[in-house]
């Protein structure tokens, strides 16, 4: 009710097209584009192999640093174009040694519309993983655009088939997109259309919290749950590890991957709870030769005021040929179900190249609309990934 | 200060050398894990309609601790024993898991064995 008294205020304009107003709205999506979400993942890569995110990152819920089949096979093989990534290999070189793993991700952007152009880094991620013998690990990855660390210890249980995960990390929920400002993960951090909020609360704005995180493989499924210590609330609730009760965000996820004939797919569920804010979601994809759909929709309670919010992703991403990968998407956030006038649609189209087994060009082009206002410029943006 | 530089890069590299070697093989001629992972990857888990999980501790891939592992080990084995005493002497081409498996972790026993997984 909140939103349809800010949309109605006299003075508002319907549809945000004036020169002044584009370039205050470029302004705020350059500076929500800057602030990019770490620890994250290509989902659909896992969805094509109808595996789990650990089969490629060090991490056993999935996301950044890779581990040996991530690079010596996904990256080295799988994505890039094999005539030119033939032309310059780097092979592993993060594996320094038979116990340690280093790694980085480097994403340099230019985002561009009628108005206005603009060029920034957007991710300096550095990742190092001690492993001994698959039993015991100690990650560290340093947020460096963010000027934050992330870090965790974690230990197997093989005769469980379980893991113990504990430090200062972001709890598992939901797929780990690589692209924060879908509605799922961040959003639109500097809230470019003036909603309350225009996304959900896995931002790069918010931290690594102390966190312990029980997880369990059996068969082609994956269960985490986990403790942290104030998740939503931030770094000023960290009185001790788990913080007072109140604080305490509680996740639990499960995951199930597999693969029927020439169909690969995962489907799951996750749910997290603090305080008064419940989040919870359904996620999953399917992928057939070179077809892959990626979607997730997730209900939050108590997120945005009092009211329920919904938000949601869909992908279709269509391997023209090894390397090149065209995608279209569709994401979707409405901060209030119960009001029509505040929601927001993006739609994006693009290409994804993987030109050598560690870089990767981008080019997305895309456009949203806010219900009861109208349609946004059109966004282009390009991007270069380098991985090691 | 600069000789201890150069000797600590060496050491990196030589170390990185070594990590990338491929670890515990008893069968397979591969000398790097490179080699070994593009050959389980395009030969073994499609022939078995697996992944690697099926064999191994997928975060210690040398480790032997999972039983297929050695399983798959003897069935490298009985291959080599084939191709090596009956079908070489003939001049005939050489069987792979491809050949009985199709895809399968358990091929059909006889003609009359639909069964795609029966355990021993």
């Amino acid at each position: 009710m909140m939103l349809v008294s800010q949309i109605s205020k006299p003075g508002l304009p319907k549809v945000l097209r004036t020169t002044k107003e584009s370039r205050v709205l470029f302004r705020k999506i350059v500076i929500s584009i800057l602030l990019v979400q770490s620890a994250s993942a290509i989902p659909r890569f896992a969805i094509k192999e109808g595996a789990s995110c650990n089969t490629c990152h060090v991490n056993p819920a999935g996301g950044a640093l890779r581990n040996d089949y991530g690079m010596l096979i996904t990256s080295a093989d799988e994505l890039p174009m094999p005539k030119t990534a033939s032309l310059i290999t780097l092979d592993d070189v993060g594996q320094l040694t038979d116990h340690l793993r280093i790694g980085a991700d480097l994403r340099m952007q230019a985002i561009t519309d009628s108005e206005e152009s603009s060029v920034f880094p957007m991710q300096r991620d550095l990742y190092a993983y001690f492993d001994l013998k698959g039993m015991v690990g100690l990650y560290v990855e340093s947020e460096a655009l963010m000027k934050k660390t992330e870090y965790w210890t974690n230990a197997f249980f093989p005769f469980l088939n379980s893991y113990i995960r504990v430090g200062r990390m972001r709890p598992t929920y939901g797929l780990m997109l690589d692209d924060h400002t879908s509605f799922i993960r961040g959003g639109n951090l500097q809230r470019t259309h003036g909603l309350l909020k225009e996304g959900l609360s896995f931002s790069p704005m918010t931290p690594p919290v102390n966190t312990a995180e029980l997880g369990m493989f059996r068969s082609d499924f994956l269960f985490t749950a986990s403790l942290s210590n104030g998740f939503l609330a931030g770094e000023a609730a960290e009185a001790s590890f788990l913080g007072p009760p109140s604080n305490r965000t509680a996740v639990i996820r499960a995951e199930y991957s597999s693969s029927l004939g020439d169909y690969s797919g995962i489907a799951g569920a996750s749910y997290l709870s603090e305080g008064s804010t419940e989040i919870k979601g359904v996620f999953g994809g399917i992928s057939r030769d070179r077809l892959t759909w990626t979607g997730e929709v997730d209900f939050a309670g108590g997120w945005t005021g009092d009211v329920n919010s919904v938000a949601s992703y869909s992908e279709i991403a269509w391997m023209v040929e090894p390397g090149i990968h065209l995608l279209a998407k569709y994401d979707f956030f409405d901060e209030d179900t119960e009001v029509l006038e505040n929601a927001l649609s993006r739609f994006s189209l693009g290409a994804e190249l993987y030109i050598f087994s560690f870089l990767e060009l981008k080019v997305q082009m895309r456009k949203t609309h806010v219900s009861g206002i109208g349609m946004s410029p059109t966004e282009f943006l390009f991007q270069t990934h380098a991985w090691f | 200060m600069k000789r201890l530089l150069i000797m600590m890069l060496l050491m990196a590299v030589s170390q990185t050398v070594e990590a990338q070697e491929a670890k515990n093989l008893k069968i397979l001629p591969f000398k790097t894990k490179k080699e070994t992972m593009d050959f389980m990857k395009k030969n073994i888990a499609p022939s078995l309609g697996v992944k690697c999980a099926y064999c191994h501790n997928a975060r210690d891939f040398p480790s032997d601790e999972n039983k297929h592992k050695e399983v798959t080990r003897q069935m490298m084995i009985m291959t080599q024993n084939i191709n090596k005493n009956t079908l070489d002497p003939l001049a005939y081409e050489p069987v792979t898991c491809w050949t009985c498996h199709r895809g399968n972790i358990y091929p059909p026993r006889s003609k009359d064995d639909k069964k795609k997984g029966h355990e021993h």
